[in-house]
């Protein structure tokens, strides 16, 4: 185990993040530009009607499922299988994304969508693993000293005492910021 | 050897699929490098998608390309949102360069030199390009402008701009700090999302747009708002008003930037490419006024190369110190 193999994992982690949070907006943009008139404008009172509402549901997903498909080099034809790889990197199934829409009607837009997606769906938990949880278990407590060496601490911070919480609360201060400033170490349990 | 470079820039009322769909365009084109030259948050697009996340969408777009793309902002980007997406995409994507961060990039046989900003700035832009201050960041205070000279203090401003004791940014560049980017002027393409001054009905700085003559009031059906004396509106929309009798006079003029003329012509500059002015999109001609034919290379070309509202990008060829365009239509 090594930083760098915290940090290689960490970047992929927001890569897939990064690429799961486009893929999601594709697919809400996708099925609300058939919604755009020759005017230019979405219309969107077809919203206000429930099988509008299935339709476009069903279309954001579809999406989703297709994205999966493509992740995973799948070619399972089986609607449960299908689901259960789309629910596994978005944590939406059509259910989920019918009850935002139909809530929402056609007031339904991107912004609110992405909003329903992390306050009532595991997508935010799904994202947090890939972009903390899962790269955390790539520290060991024996990587404490380079940790203080990275984020330029020596002196300031004593590595026996770091957890590696500790450890990714100051290697993503230092990515985030550049440096880690003297305010941000008042009163941690770590410092010297 | 030929080097590409897709154009893109003036993303306003366009979908963010749009952009997904031109920067493939462009790449299946034959592009190497991708630049963005401002005006990138579609604050207009008709899914009523945020700037930040708009901003955030374009350059993931553009990351899956694999193209080398240089971002640069324009007339509407904010600073701190702006900055915090593209350096979050720079940070993830090896193929995403903020500009900002390296203005001057040097290629084998010709350099590009990016010059962020604009002269007139609107819903809520923050880069300002001019010659009235030093280049650098300030903040903006109800005592005038603060410059912001730690990274201590730019954390500090953050937190003055949340809480509302300051009014935001402003990025300001010199015009007149190229001198110390161009080193060799022959073989310097600048990047500028405003177009220098220029002459003609077909310069790549004509626009038409209206001016009130008299401040009135314009009621949208909701509420009213004052229009000042000499406030500047987009063709159709004047025309619009007009019909409803309100004093504007449409203009037809050469609206690009007297100070960056100057600076090309005292550093001998010939070849720039930007945008902005939307109505001149697609025009080119050489810094004499010529005009210059698609697919033929010169020495001297300035270039209006993209407005995606109007789906209009390009692709710029580089050979050496000779240059040659490709006006593309979505």
């Amino acid at each position: 185990m090594s930083v760098t193999n915290y940090l290689d994992a960490k970047k992929s982690g927001d890569v897939l993040n990064d690429t799961l949070t486009h893929a999601a907006f594709s697919a809400y943009l996708q099925a609300e530009s058939e919604l755009i008139g020759p005017d230019g404008l979405l219309n969107k009172s077809k919203l206000k009607e429930a099988p509008h509402r299935k339709t476009f549901s069903s279309k954001v997903y579809a999406s989703l499922v297709g994205f999966a498909l493509s992740y995973f080099g799948a070619t399972t034809t089986d609607d449960v299988r299908q689901e259960q790889l789309a629910f596994g990197l978005f944590g939406m199934n059509t259910p989920t994304i019918q009850k935002f829409v139909d809530a929402a009607e056609d007031k339904a837009n991107v912004m609110g969508f992405d909003r329903y997606t992390q306050e009532n769906t595991p997508f935010s938990y799904f994202k947090k693993q890939n972009s903390t949880e899962r790269p955390k278990t790539k520290l060991e407590d024996t990587d404490a000293d380079e940790v203080v060496t990275l984020t330029n601490t020596t002196g300031l911070v004593d590595p026996k005492r770091l957890t590696i919480d500790d450890m990714v609360e100051l290697v993503t201060e230092y990515q985030d910021k550049g440096a880690i400033l003297p305010n941000s170490l008042k009163g941690k349990h770590y410092i010297i | 050897m030929e080097t590409l470079y897709g154009i893109l820039s003036d993303f306003h009322q366009c979908s963010p699929l749009d952009a997904k769909v031109a920067v493939h365009k462009l790449k299946d084109l034959g592009a190497n490098y991708l630049i963005l030259n401002g005006d990138l948050i579609g604050e207009q697009n008709p899914h009523q998608m945020s700037p930040q996340y708009f901003l955030d969408f374009l350059l993931k777009a553009a990351a899956d390309t694999n193209l080398e793309t240089y971002v640069q902002c324009g007339s509407h980007e904010e600073f701190f949102t702006s900055t915090q997406v593209m350096d979050h995409k720079a940070n993830i994507y090896d193929n995403i360069r903020n500009i900002a961060k390296q203005q001057r990039i040097e290629l084998p046989n010709h350099h590009l030199v990016f010059l962020p900003g604009s002269d007139s700035n609107s819903h809520g832009g923050e880069y300002t390009l001019g010659t009235n201050l030093p280049t650098g960041l300030y903040l903006q205070t109800d005592d005038g402008l603060l410059p912001i000279e730690s990274k201590e203090m730019y954390q500090t401003c953050q937190q003055a701009i949340r809480t509302g004791e300051a009014q935001g940014i402003l990025h300001y560049e010199n015009v007149n700090d190229l001198s110390k980017l161009v080193t060799a002027p022959e073989k310097t393409i600048l990047i500028c999302h405003i177009p220098p001054k220029c002459d003609g009905v077909l310069a790549i700085d004509r626009a038409q747009f209206g001016v009130a003559t008299e401040s009135f009031e314009l009621y949208n059906g909701r509420k009213k708002r004052e229009v000042r004396k000499g406030s500047i509106h987009m063709y159709a929309m004047a025309q619009e008003l007009i019909k409803q009798g309100a004093p504007i006079e449409i203009r037809d003029e050469n609206v690009g930037n007297s100070e960056l003329a100057t600076i090309m012509q005292t550093l001998g500059l010939t070849k720039s490419i930007n945008g902005h002015i939307h109505e001149a999109a697609h025009h080119a001609h050489t810094v004499s006024g010529h005009t210059v034919e698609q697919g033929k290379f010169t020495e001297s070309l300035q270039w209006n190369a993209s407005c995606m509202d109007r789906r209009r990008v390009g692709i710029l060829r580089v050979n050496g110190t000779q240059v040659a365009y490709q006006n593309v239509q979505l």
